[in-house]
């Protein structure tokens, strides 16, 4: 589904992530790893396509998207849940919703309903403006927001962060559920180990802007991972 | 000041408000929603007026015309006036505006100093190169009969209003209606309103920011193309006429507020409105040798001092508040 290799991303002089590769395939979810600031977002905005590589290659579904713009991305299958939400706050909940139909052909009633049925609490918000919706309400709406758009892989970037404990469950539950309709592949950021082991697959574990650990959720022992997230 | 006096106040108002709010329109969206200071938005008033000259003036385009007609055997006699020059110089202007924006903008985002410039200069070579292919001075536009003289209803109150001037309201109320109903009703709208917000999400959702850039800019421009093409039919078309309206264009929109469409629409009528009645009481009351310089100056020191007590002008916008 996404392959990566030997991917390398600076900020000017500074180089963030070094030959970084990562492997993911349909139905699987894999989780990232790692301290704050080891460039977890960084690699997740590299697939999106909202920073520029130096060097190194990116596949998705057998095409190289290197060099593609991040709506091209985007209309290839790449869902982005993004740190922070980035709600648009002066849209309403419904016009949020809208910008991830834009690309959809088919009708959008029932890919809607779909959605209302994972999160039914966006459904009396349509008509809010986002800007004024709680974290957890943002979170909510940020899924459904990628979700909507179909995608074949989904990136979410620390969705538990900040958000009230019956969200957490509830995002835990949405997920597990995509993870059993066996087509999506799903790239989790977390800080949150619990939440991760739950739904993760295969993890791997960054460090200074590069992989030192990856393997299946089930061989890894918790105490070697541990010493890569304390703070 | 007596009725007539009042009219011509009136009159006035009317007709330099429409001018304002059209030229602040698609400044309020390039500037106060792109953020591209566009130093060549007056040029492109200028070229509108040059667009409705070339389409109305017998000379020109209509002359053309009727010379290919009778190549093909038709005897012609078509005469274009301002209702085909009103669309022809929106559509010329906006591609100018397009090609601005492929070819030059697009590079300079998040630069805004080194747009400023960049536009400054394109706005000198449109300058000169209309002065080179047309000269200096240019003959008044002539207008299809219905625009002139004043609807007999009106004629002898203090709201004599000449056609003329009540088709430019009329057109400049379609225009911001048009572009309400685009920005709030059409699902193009809401890409602009989403890349406005968030420009990286608006991409990371599949919209293409380049496309919304580009015809946004161009739509702006098309409308600079509209405000120049009722310019030219008011008053005189020069090729340097542009300077004359880009400061008052920017005026409006800061005082409307950045980022705001109804800031256009309100500072254009407060700022047009304004100058026009102050100009009259001036004239009326004092023996002034040039009250329009005056009430310039009277307007500038206004929308100064409103500024100091509301620096976001007069529709503060919200958006900020979140990022």
């Amino acid at each position: 589904m996404l392959a990566i290799e030997n991917l390398s991303v600076s900020y000017g002089e500074t180089k963030i992530l070094r030959n970084v590769s990562m492997e993911i395939r349909a139905g699987q979810v894999v989780c990232l790893l790692g301290r704050n600031g080891v460039g977890k977002t960084t690699l997740l905005k590299s697939i999106m396509g909202l920073l520029r590589p130096q060097a190194g290659r990116i596949q998705l579904d057998g095409s190289d998207i290197t060099f593609a713009s991040p709506d091209v991305r985007a209309r290839h299958g790449i869902g982005y849940v993004p740190q922070g939400r980035e709600i648009f706050p002066q849209l309403t909940v419904l016009e949020n919703l809208q910008i991830g139909l834009l690309n959809v052909d088919s009708d959008h009633q029932p890919i809607l309903d779909e959605v209302f049925g994972y999160f039914p609490a966006l459904q009396s918000l349509l008509s809010r403006k986002g800007g004024f919706l709680s974290g957890g309400q943002q979170q909510q709406l940020a899924i459904a927001r990628a979700l909507v758009m179909r995608p074949m892989f989904l990136i979410l970037d620390e969705p538990t962060e900040g958000i009230q404990p019956n969200v957490i469950t509830l995002i835990g539950e949405v997920l597990e559920n995509l993870k059993k309709r066996g087509n999506l592949a799903i790239l989790l950021v977390e800080q949150y180990l619990d939440f991760a082991t739950q739904l993760a697959d295969i993890c791997y574990v960054m460090e200074k802007g590069a992989i030192v650990l990856h393997g299946a959720m089930g061989e890894l022992d918790p105490t070697v991972i541990k010493p890569y997230l304390a703070f | 000041m007596d009725s007539t006096q009042f009219g011509e106040a009136l009159s006035n108002s009317l007709s330099s408000s429409s001018i304002l709010i059209l030229a602040a329109l698609g400044l309020a969206i390039t500037f106060g929603v792109m953020r591209v200071i566009n130093m060549a938005h007056g040029d492109m008033m200028m070229l509108g007026a040059y667009t409705a000259y070339v389409v109305t003036d017998r000379r020109m385009l209509p002359r053309a015309l009727n010379h290919l007609l009778g190549l093909i055997g038709i005897d012609a006699d078509i005469d274009l006036n301002i209702f085909v020059a009103i669309p022809a110089s929106f559509l010329v202007v906006g591609f100018v505006g397009y090609l601005l924006e492929v070819c030059l903008i697009q590079f300079l985002y998040d630069r805004p100093l080194d747009t400023l410039l960049a536009t400054w200069g394109v706005g000198l070579i449109m300058q000169q190169s209309i002065n080179l292919t047309f000269g200096a001075n240019l003959v008044p536009m002539h207008l299809p009969e219905m625009l002139q003289g004043t609807p007999e209803i009106l004629q002898g109150t203090a709201f004599a209003i000449p056609s003329l001037r009540l088709f430019i309201v009329g057109v400049t109320l379609f225009c911001l209606f048009g572009v309400y109903w685009w920005f709030f009703q059409t699902m193009s709208g809401l890409k602009i309103r989403a890349v406005v917000q968030n420009r990286e999400m608006a991409a990371a959702l599949g919209v293409s920011t380049r496309q919304v850039d580009s015809i946004t800019f161009a739509f702006a421009s098309g409308l600079a193309g509209v405000a120049g093409c009722i310019l030219a039919h008011l008053y005189n078309t020069k090729y340097n006429m542009g300077g004359d309206y880009v400061v008052d264009a920017f005026t409006v929109v800061i005082l409307g507020g950045m980022g705001q469409l109804a800031g256009a629409a309100g500072g254009g009528a407060a700022i047009g409105t304004g100058n026009s009645f102050i100009e009259k009481l001036l004239s009326v009351f004092t023996k002034m040798d040039s009250p329009a310089a005056m009430a310039k100056f009277f307007i500038l020191v206004l929308v100064v001092g409103f500024l100091l007590v509301r620096p976001s002008g007069l529709f503060a916008t919200k958006e900020r508040s979140y990022d």
